[in-house]
This record gives structure tokens, C-alpha cells and sequence, in this order.
């Protein structure tokens, strides 16, 4: 497995790797952009992604994530700023730091009159020399076993996702980044693909993703960068992004009554009141389910019928979206 | 499902840095044969292939055997130096289709299946992916071109009847011409269809120059600046003279060292334009 660098073999011995000194980060760009003609596609990004992490880039369609992988792969020069991979600058020290590295961009492609195991032979020919050996293995891990003898073109769309990591997989790779890898895929597939994730973070790797399923990144990644025309308007861990205060709904008998109980709460920054009942919002980094079970303790020994209690949990889709439409405001 | 190594392999990975990509712009054994494979799995290409080289040159002897045992007073031994001749002739006319389709097969068909990009971000060398491509492509055309050779030569002996059999030295000058031809048109089309990135339109384009534009031209006097530039015109200027005066000459008179010089054009330019172009274009 990889630890941020080094390897660990599988009975736990520690194998180091030279040149591994990337400090905890396994792609790191500064000032990053790239202009077609007149249109920027990708305006001064700088971005720390640490080892051993599931990395989402977030974003609408267009909003410059592949282009952005792109420039990280060296398929695209930047027009400004610089780019590491795994320590070593890109697009200068491309292939040694490609070597390291598992990529999908777009949607994966093979040659559909050959089998699958004949698509990661020839993948494995352009890799090093003792990557036909894995071939079984990937195939394996990625569940394709026992339909790798048939030919691409009877695949379905999610086997050739599957396919195309077991594609990255093939040299082992410290670093993988998937354009879009859920794209399409069913919701089978997709629990599917986020549990190989998962997996892949487990050992030690980083993975990087794009996507625009606001729900799959969040179930999936462990921080996040949202890339809005083409810049980088918030990144960090995902608790950090989605930080936001928590809201209690209330639907009560009383809703002054309540309004006095819940202003009784330490962490109350705001109560709204309706005809219905009352909306608490807590301050930032409250412990709403906490707050949730005092509330109602407090309304019941205040003899308020609560006929419902409901904890607004924030999500990535509301912060994503509180965060775009306040950028589509002030253009 | 989990993914372990023996420690061996484990220790060999690790040495040669997990799938670092072979260096530099020599494509390796493992390449080539990877791209051979390519080509080789193609059942429609191949089928074409043996069908219109070795299928056509069985087909017409059998006939040509079965004509002369049906009426012997009408039609001759299947046979002989003439029936050689002809049909080195026209081997070189098929041969030449072959050639471009496999050259062209192998110019763009990671383009159009959508993996060139695949390839590069492998960090591989595109100078050695594009190289792995020529000898691959000989691997699949030569040896079908030779079987086809080959059977008209046993052929032509074998059922010579009365008639003078081809001798040794003009099998072996008449088959080096007839591989040449196609090696020649290969290089051609592996170049343009790398640079257009389409086997469909470089078939035909290529088809078009030899099967069309070099026959008006090799039967018109006149334009000998225009003639002596098609490939087709200047490899029928190297057709072994024991062949006789089988099919349009062209009516050029051209030096050997001329011959050499536009032969090595036609092989050279376009494999280096092709090359130019893979490694620049946008993946």
C-alpha cells in the first residue's frame, strides 16, 4: 500500500521510494491558467491537494475542471503558473511523474474489437516491463475477471468505466485522477465506484476526481475544491467548505412560546416564527442533533406540542450553490 | 476482491518504478507487438487483405487449371512465364490496396477509437508510440504480400505445361519489386492517415491516386513533371525487365539514382510528417 509516498508491502515492510519528498502534497499548482484566444478557461488557480485523499473538483459543466486536469496530465501547456505532480513539475519532468500516476479524462476509450485483457496488454506494453503481470489482478479487483476474454464493444457503460480504472491501476499508481468517472453510470454502479474509491484512499493512494453529481463528491471525497468559470472560489476539507450553521424546524402548537424556549438555547443566532411554528438557527459549528433533543426536552417541560422536529443538515449542494449564485450576483 | 502481488513481482515492480514507461522514442518489442496485434485483430482488414492478395492469385490459377483440363485446345497451361508476368502484375495493382489499407489501418486507429489520448497520459513517448506503428505494420503486409508471391511463383512452375517456366532470378527481383511497391504505398498511407486521422478518407484519397489518377497520367504523354512525382509511375520504372511489357509503362525514361531519390521521398516525407504530427497533436 502507499503511505504518502512510500510503500509498504503487503506484509508491512516499508519500501522507500527515492525522490518522495513532496511534502504531503500530491498535486500542488500555483497561479494556474490557461486562455484559448480571447476566453480564459482556467484563471489563476492554486491548489494543495495532500496525500492520502479522496479530492473532488466540483463544478458545473464548462466550468474548466477538465481543462484544469488536463494541464495536471501535461495534454494542454498552461498559458501561466506552474503545476506539481507528485513533486516533480509538469509539464518539464512529465513522464517520470506520469509513471506514478492513474488517469481517466473524459470518458475512458478502447479499441472496441479487442477483448478487455487485450486493451490492458497493450496499455501494459507502453508501461514498464513487470506491468503484464498485473493485468489478472486488476481485472480482478476491479470485477471484470470473468468478462475480460470478451471484446470492449459488448461492454456496457459501466464496465468500460471499470475498465478504464483497472486501466490506471495497471502500474500501480500513487496518484489517480478520474475525469467524470460516475458520469452515466446507474446508482448500483455509482455505490459501486465510490466503494472502490474508498478503497483505493484506504491504501494509501490519492485520488483525484471531477465531477458535477454534488452528492457523489461528498459522500465520496474528503475535501474539495468548487471551480466556477474557471477559478477556484472555495477549497479545503469537506467539513470546512460545507461549514454552515445548522437549522432546526419546528412545527409546534405555540410558536411564541417556543420562540421564548429556544432563545433559552446557548447557541441560538437566530429565531424566525410562523403561524405554524418556529425556524432556530444555530451558530456556526453547533452540535445540532444535540441541540435538536434539548430543544424538544425544553418545549415538553414547557407543555408545547411539537408535531415535528427536523434538522437541516447543510450539504455540499447548498453550499455549492450559496456559493455560485452569490458569484452570478455580483457580476 | 483484492488486489495482491507476489513479493517477488512486488520487488520487480517496485524496481522498475512502477510502470515507469520504457524511455526515448525506440518503441520496443512489447510495442510492437502490441501493435500488431492491433492490426492483427482486425478481422475485416485481414479478411480484405488475404482475401484480395493470396485469395485473388488462388482463385485465378484454379480457374486458369480448371479452363485448360475442361478445353486444353482453347486454353493453355495455367502456368508459364506469361501468367507470371501477369500476375506479378497485377499482385503489384492488389498488392497496393492492401498496402494502404493496412497503412492506413495503422496511422489512425488509435485516433479513431478515441485512445491516443489514453496513450499519452501515460507519459510514454509519442515519437515511440508512432514508430511502434512501422514495423508493425510490415509484420502484418509483408508476410501476406510474400504468401501471394510465393503462390504465383509455385504456381506458375507448377503448372507451366509446354510453356517457359519464370527462372529463379526474375521470382527474386520480381518479388523484391512487387514487395517494394508496397512497402512504398504503406509509408504513404501510415503518414497521411496519422496526419489526417481518418483510415476512411486516406483509403480513399490513396485509392484514388493510385487506381484512378496514376493509370490517366501513366497512358497520357505530356505533364512528365506531374508523372514522375506519383510513386506508382516511378516503382513501374524499376519493373524487373523479364516481366516484359506487361500493363502501361508510362512512357518515362528515368535514371537509377532519380528512381532512389523519389522512392526515398515518398518512404521518408510522409513517416516524418506523420511523426510531426502525432507528437504535436492535441490529446
Amino acid at each position: 500500500m502507499w503511505v504518502c509516498g512510500r510503500r509498504l508491502s503487503v506484509d508491512g515492510m516499508q519500501i522507500t521510494h527515492a525522490n518522495q519528498d513532496h511534502h504531503g502534497s500530491a498535486v500542488q499548482t500555483v497561479g494556474l491558467t490557461k486562455r484559448f484566444g480571447e476566453r480564459t478557461a482556467v484563471e489563476d488557480v492554486s491548489l494543495d491537494v495532500p496525500c492520502g485523499t479522496a479530492y473532488g473538483f466540483l463544478g458545473h459543466n464548462g466550468a474548466g475542471k477538465t481543462t484544469l486536469i488536463r494541464m495536471l496530465l501535461g495534454l494542454t501547456r498552461a498559458s501561466s503558473g506552474s503545476a506539481t505532480v507528485l513533486g516533480l513539475p509538469v509539464p518539464d519532468q512529465r513522464a517520470r511523474a506520469l509513471a506514478r500516476v492513474g488517469a481517466i479524462v473524459e470518458e475512458p476509450s478502447f479499441y472496441a474489437h479487442l477483448t478487455g485483457y487485450e486493451n490492458l496488454k497493450i496499455a501494459a506494453a507502453i508501461r514498464g516491463p513487470q506491468t503484464r503481470y498485473r493485468i489478472e489482478s486488476v481485472l480482478d479487483r476491479v470485477g471484470l475477471d470473468k468478462r475480460a476474454r470478451d471484446r470492449v464493444g459488448t461492454y456496457s457503460l459501466g464496465m468500460r468505466q471499470r475498465l478504464g480504472v483497472a486501466r490506471c491501476l495497471l502500474s500501480d499508481p500513487e496518484l489517480l485522477i478520474l475525469d467524470e468517472p460516475m458520469n452515466g453510470l446507474d446508482p448500483a454502479g455509482m455505490l459501486e465506484f465510490r466503494s472502490m474509491i474508498k478503497s483505493f484512499v484506504d491504501e494509501g493512494r490519492t485520488v483525484v476526481l471531477s465531477s458535477h453529481l454534488l452528492d457523489e463528491v461528498e459522500k465520496t471525497c474528503d475535501a474539495v475544491a468548487i471551480v466556477d468559470n474557471g477559478r477556484v472560489v472555495s477549497q479545503g476539507s469537506m467539513s470546512s467548505v460545507i461549514s454552515r450553521a445548522p437549522v432546526l424546524r419546528v412545527d409546534c402548537s405555540d410558536p411564541q412560546g417556543a420562540s421564548a424556549v429556544a432563545w433559552s438555547l446557548p447557541v441560538v443566532s437566530d429565531v424566525d416564527s410562523s403561524a405554524d411554528g418556529i425556524v432556530v438557527h444555530l451558530r456556526r459549528g453547533a452540535d445540532g442533533r444535540l441541540m435538536a433533543g434539548e430543544l424538544n426536552r425544553r418545549l415538553v417541560e414547557t407543555d408545547v406540542d411539537v408535531f415535528g422536529l427536523e434538522l437541516s443538515r447543510p450539504t455540499l449542494e447548498d453550499r455549492f450553490l450559496e456559493i455560485t449564485s452569490t458569484i452570478d450576483a455580483n457580476r | 476482491m483484492s488486489t495482491t502481488l507476489t513479493a517477488d513481482r512486488y520487488t520487480a515492480a517496485t524496481a522498475s518504478s512502477n510502470g515507469r514507461p520504457d524511455g526515448g522514442w525506440f518503441p520496443g518489442s512489447r510495442l510492437i507487438q502490441a501493435e500488431v496485434l492491433k492490426l492483427r485483430r482486425r478481422r475485416g482488414l485481414m479478411a480484405a487483405a488475404l482475401l484480395l492478395a493470396p485469395g485473388v492469385v488462388i482463385a485465378v490459377f484454379v480457374i486458369r487449371a480448371i479452363l485448360h483440363l475442361a478445353e486444353p485446345a482453347h486454353y493453355g497451361p495455367a502456368g508459364g512465364i506469361d501468367a507470371f508476368a501477369n500476375m506479378s502484375f497485377a499482385l503489384s495493382e492488389l498488392g497496393a490496396i492492401v498496402a494502404i489499407m493496412i497503412g492506413a489501418s495503422a496511422g489512425s486507429s488509435d485516433l479513431s477509437a478515441g485512445v491516443f489520448r489514453s496513450l499519452v497520459v501515460t507519459g510514454r513517448s509519442r515519437w515511440a508510440l508512432y514508430t511502434a506503428r512501422i514495423p508493425a505494420g510490415l509484420a502484418v503486409l509483408v508476410p501476406i504480400i510474400a504468401v501471394a508471391f510465393a503462390l504465383i511463383s509455385v504456381a506458375s512452375v507448377a503448372l507451366a505445361g509446354n510453356n517457359p517456366a519464370p527462372s529463379i532470378g526474375l521470382m527474386f527481383w520480381s518479388g523484391l519489386w512487387v514487395e517494394l511497391g508496397t512497402v512504398v504505398l504503406f509509408a504513404i498511407a501510415l503518414g497521411v492517415a496519422s496526419v489526417i486521422g481518418t483510415r476512411s478518407t486516406t483509403v480513399g484519397v490513396l485509392l484514388a491516386i493510385q487506381l484512378v489518377l496514376t493509370p490517366i497520367f501513366m497512358r497520357t504523354s505530356g505533364f512528365d513533371d506531374i508523372r514522375q512525382l506519383l510513386p506508382g509511375i516511378v516503382l513501374r520504372q524499376l519493373q524487373p525487365a523479364g516481366l516484359g511489357q506487361v500493363g502501361p509503362q508510362g512512357g518515362l525514361t528515368m535514371t537509377v539514382p532519380s528512381i532512389a531519390v523519389l522512392i526515398g521521398f515518398w518512404v521518408c516525407v510522409p513517416l516524418v510528417v506523420g511523426a510531426l504530427r502525432t507528437a504535436r497533436r492535441d490529446a
